[in-house]
This record gives structure tokens, C-alpha cells and sequence, in this order.
């Protein structure tokens, strides 16, 4: 079963119901799919019921330039970071498929885009990128002032 | 300054026309629901909050409940990856204290602690503390302190100490040298869960270490360096000390030694005066008049150890009062909970 041949397709189908075709190697990106490929679960359609179609789209995209042997190291370099200019929206939902796929590569990177748009932010800015509820007593806030002051003068 | 303080505190909640949680939908008809960040499972949130330097990390905790929770653990490690330089914690004028990061800004904290106190040793974001006879440990960026059994001098003169592993681990040991004119050169060590010190008094003649540098811990073996070229072990397998001199590995005369007087140390640097070469005391503005005497620490990069050896630089002119002290600290974020102590 695991001596694919390389024109073996892979079916996947969105949260909301699109389907997508790959070739086996492009879908083995993916962790998660490549057990159930090894597991023989993957000769029907897979669903995926919390990734939608766009993220399902923009993930495969992903797998597909890095399976690309026609692709340079500079090429790959500049999709990665223009793949990475996103909204917070979109992000969160990349996220959340890379992590659930387990596209290892795509995750680090997606993970790091995050940490980077937090650097040199105070809590209100973030609370302000990410669309976050600031959910603490006037008491906490005050507290985490206090112990921040410091840094933020 | 003063106003930016305020504005934090009273800031607004975001306003409703933002979306937590509701139903939205976009321009294909579809039904999204659009989840919050904060609901982001822990760990994943936990992955971002380590990729954080202490700064960032100080803001990640302060978004909300959940990224709060989320970064217990995170401790800034990352700063000692991107760059192995220490900060410089300057203290000793009461609870005011400066901070210089590796680009020499400078940031101020009130650090009531180090109030009265001095620095005696200083490993990957931990302090070792002592306080009119007290010991603790102490993390300055989070205020994490873990207090120790009562050391057997109320008041140091001089000391090299050690730790083996953060105060955390269940496998902690303390090791603080110390000399003076009426006990001679002794040595203390506490045991991780021990409520004494237990001492091993050094034969003078026997132990000829010059003024001390610092104080390291490797392979299982405690090492006291003087600023020449002598060197004291103490391994905690056998409990047992054995003096040393450095000398060269090709060296005729140490060729000529047997194999049993010889002993390989750990591959380190030791960089002594790293205060005076870095012109910090220009850089920090003191005067003539001040003293100051600065806890070195160890910078391990490309394996091997760089040992920042401790500095006492006299006031060119006399003084009583204006002793300073400093400290060189890798910045790291500890949290322990409240009822952490030295007890296993």
C-alpha cells in the first residue's frame, strides 16, 4: 500500500462541500492524511468537516509547491512569505487546518507569522489585531499594568 | 509617561460591533461562524507564547484569561538563542533598579527585593540572592521568589556560589564558597528539600585560591575558579574537593605529569573584566566615587561555557556610601506557583 504509484489521487472534501483532487504525493504533505493513506482509508473521498474550502485551497496550494521539483529555494522562499500575508481571519483558519492536517513546514511558519505580529504590540493593540475580548476585572488589569510597566514606558 | 500608565488601565472594552463568537455571513451565503482568537486551543497558544522574547511575552500575557493561561510555561528562552549576550541589571540605590538589554536601552524597575541585598550568583534567568542572612532565589522579570534555609553567616565576605539546575528541579544543590579572616575558606551546599547547609571546612594551605571569579557547575562537579589559575572542585557523586591549576593542555610540564594528577575540564572562556571592557560604568553615568561590584555568569554558546568572571571595582575616591551593585542576567519569565518553596 505505501509503494504508491505517483499518479495515485487523493480526494478530499471541504466543511463546505467542495471537493478537491490531489496526487497522492501532495496529499502526503499532510501527516494526518498520510496515516490514513497508510492505514488504506483514503481510496473514498475524505471529508474534512473543520476545514473549509477556501483554507482547504490555500493548504493544498502549499503541498503542491513543495512537492514542485521545478520550484528553486529563492522561488519557495518568496511564496512562503507572500503565502503568510493574510488577515487575522484567514490566519486563524490556516492555523487551525495546518495544525488538525499536520503540515509540519506550513505550521512553523503560520505559528512564527503570529508570534511576529505580536512583537512590539502592547495587550491593547493585540486585543485589536486578533479581535479579542479583554475578559479581565479592573482589578487584574491593574495588577498586569503594574507588573508590565517596565517594558511599555 | 505617567499618562500612557493611565490609559492602559482604563481602557475601553472593544466595542460590540465586533464579532465573538456570532454567526457571519459572507458575500457566497455561506454561514461562517468566526471563532476568537481566545479560543484558540491551549496548546497551540502555548507553541506561539514560546516563540516569544520577554517583552512580547509580558504583552501575550496581558491579551486575556485564556493567553494567559496558555504562556504559564513559556519562559523567553528564545532571547538566549537569537542572541547569547546578557542584559546588565544595575542596583543598590534602594528599590531602583536599570535594566540594559543587549542594545543598551535601558529600562527602570522597582525591585523592593534587592533592596539591602546582593547578587551572588546569576544562571539562565535565575538570581541567587542574599539578604541580611537570608538566601533566596529570584526571577527580577517576574518577581518569582523560592526562599532557602538560613545561611550560617549573617554576613558574606567573600563568595563564589553555584547552582546545578533551576531552584525548580527536584535536584537543585546550592554551592556557595566562602572566606573570611576568622573561619578561613569553607565550603556550604544544600540539598534540594534540606533545611540545613552542610559545611566542609578547606585547609587554607592546602586550598590556595587566589581572589575569587566564579563559581560553575558541570558533568556533576562544582568548580571555583580564582582569577589566576586556580580551581577547586567539588564533586556531588564522592563529596570530595580537590585543588587544581589550570595550565596549558600541550604544555611540556603537564605532558610530564601522570595521568591520575591530571584532570580535563569542561571546555569553557573565562572572561574577566568584562565590565571594565565594556565601559559600562560611562555607560551607566557613575561618578569617581562609586563602587561597585558586579556577579558574573555563564553564557554557554556554541558548547562551550563562557565564564563571566564577578568584578569589585573600587571608588578612585573614598566613599562610604555609594556602593553599587550589578548583576549579568539572561532575561527569562518564571512562573511558580505560590506555594513552591525549597522542600521536596
Amino acid at each position: 500500500m505505501s509503494s504508491s504509484k505517483s499518479n495515485k489521487i487523493v480526494k478530499l472534501e471541504s466543511s463546505d462541500n467542495k471537493t478537491f483532487e490531489v496526487e497522492e504525493a501532495v496529499a502526503v504533505q499532510s501527516e494526518t492524511l498520510k496515516n490514513m493513506v497508510d492505514d488504506g482509508c483514503a481510496n473514498d473521498t475524505i471529508p474534512l468537516p473543520n476545514v473549509n474550502g477556501k483554507i482547504l485551497e490555500m493548504v493544498l496550494g502549499w503541498c503542491k509547491k513543495h512537492v514542485d521539483e521545478t520550484v528553486t529555494g529563492d522561488e519557495l522562499n518568496k511564496y512562503e512569505a507572500d503565502f503568510l500575508d493574510l488577515d487575522q481571519a484567514d490566519l486563524y483558519g490556516l492555523l487551525m487546518a495546518a495544525n488538525f492536517l499536520n503540515v509540519k513546514g506550513l505550521l512553523d511558519r503560520v505559528l512564527q507569522r503570529v508570534a511576529d505580529m505580536i512583537k512590539g504590540k502592547k495587550p491593547e493593540e493585540i486585543r485589536r489585531i486578533f479581535n479579542i475580548k479583554n475578559d479581565f476585572t479592573p482589578e487584574e488589569e491593574e495588577e498586569i499594568r503594574l507588573e508590565n510597566a517596565w517594558a511599555f514606558d | 509617561m505617567e499618562e500612557k500608565g493611565l490609559s492602559f488601565a482604563k481602557s475601553q472594552r472593544e466595542p460590540s460591533g465586533i464579532n465573538y463568537g456570532e454567526i457571519e455571513i459572507n458575500t457566497n451565503n455561506v454561514e461562517v461562524v468566526t471563532r476568537p482568537w481566545s479560543d484558540l486551543p491551549a496548546d497551540l497558544l502555548s507553541l506561539i507564547a514560546d516563540r516569544l522574547g520577554i517583552i512580547e511575552l509580558l504583552s501575550f500575557h496581558g491579551v486575556c484569561k485564556a493567553w494567559q493561561a496558555a504562556s504559564s510555561t513559556a519562559s523567553a528562552k528564545i532571547e538566549t538563542a537569537s542572541n547569547p549576550e546578557p542584559w546588565f541589571l544595575f542596583y543598590g540605590e534602594d528599590s531602583q533598579c536599570h535594566l540594559y538589554n543587549t542594545s543598551q536601552r535601558r529600562y527602570t524597575m522597582s525591585i523592593p527585593e534587592l533592596d539591602g541585598a546582593t547578587c551572588i550568583a546569576s544562571n539562565q534567568g535565575w538570581l541567587l540572592i542574599f539578604k541580611e542572612g537570608s538566601m533566596f532565589f529570584y526571577c527580577p522579570f517576574s518577581h518569582a521568589k523560592i526562599d532557602l534555609p538560613k545561611f550560617p553567616h549573617s554576613v558574606l565576605s567573600e563568595h563564589a556560589s553555584a547552582f546545578s539546575s533551576p531552584p525548580t528541579s527536584s535536584e537543585c544543590i546550592v554551592a556557595v564558597m566562602h572566606r573570611d579572616h576568622e573561619s578561613g575558606l569553607e565550603l556550604y551546599v544544600l540539598y534540594r528539600g534540606a533545611d540545613t547547609w552542610t559545611r566542609i571546612k578547606l585547609d587554607n594551605i592546602q586550598y590556595k585560591l587566589s581572589a575569587f571569579g566564579l563559581a560553575t557547575y558541570k558533568d556533576e562537579v562544582f568548580h571555583f575558579f580564582d582569577k589566576k589559575n586556580g580551581v577547586v572542585t567539588f564533586s556531588i557523586k564522592d563529596k570530595s574537593c580537590l585543588m587544581y591549576n589550570i595550565v596549558k593542555k600541550d604544555d611540556s610540564t603537564t605532558r610530564k605529569l601522570n595521568s591520575t594528577a591530571r584532570k580535563r575540564l569542561p571546555t569553557f572562556v573565562r572572561i574577566n573584566s568584562l565590565f571594565v571592557k565594556s565601559d559600562m560604568k560611562k555607560k551607566l553615568g557613575l561618578g569617581e566615587d562609586v563602587s561597585v561590584s558586579i556577579c558574573g555568569t555563564i553564557l554557554e554558546y556554541g558548547g562551550i561555557d563562557n565564564i563571566i568572571f564577578s568584578e569589585d571595582l573600587e571608588a578612585a575616591e573614598e566613599s562610604e556610601n555609594h556602593h553599587l551593585r550589578g548583576v549579568w542576567i539572561q532575561p527569562r519569565f518564571f512562573q511558580v506557583s505560590s506555594n513552591q518553596n525549597w522542600s521536596l
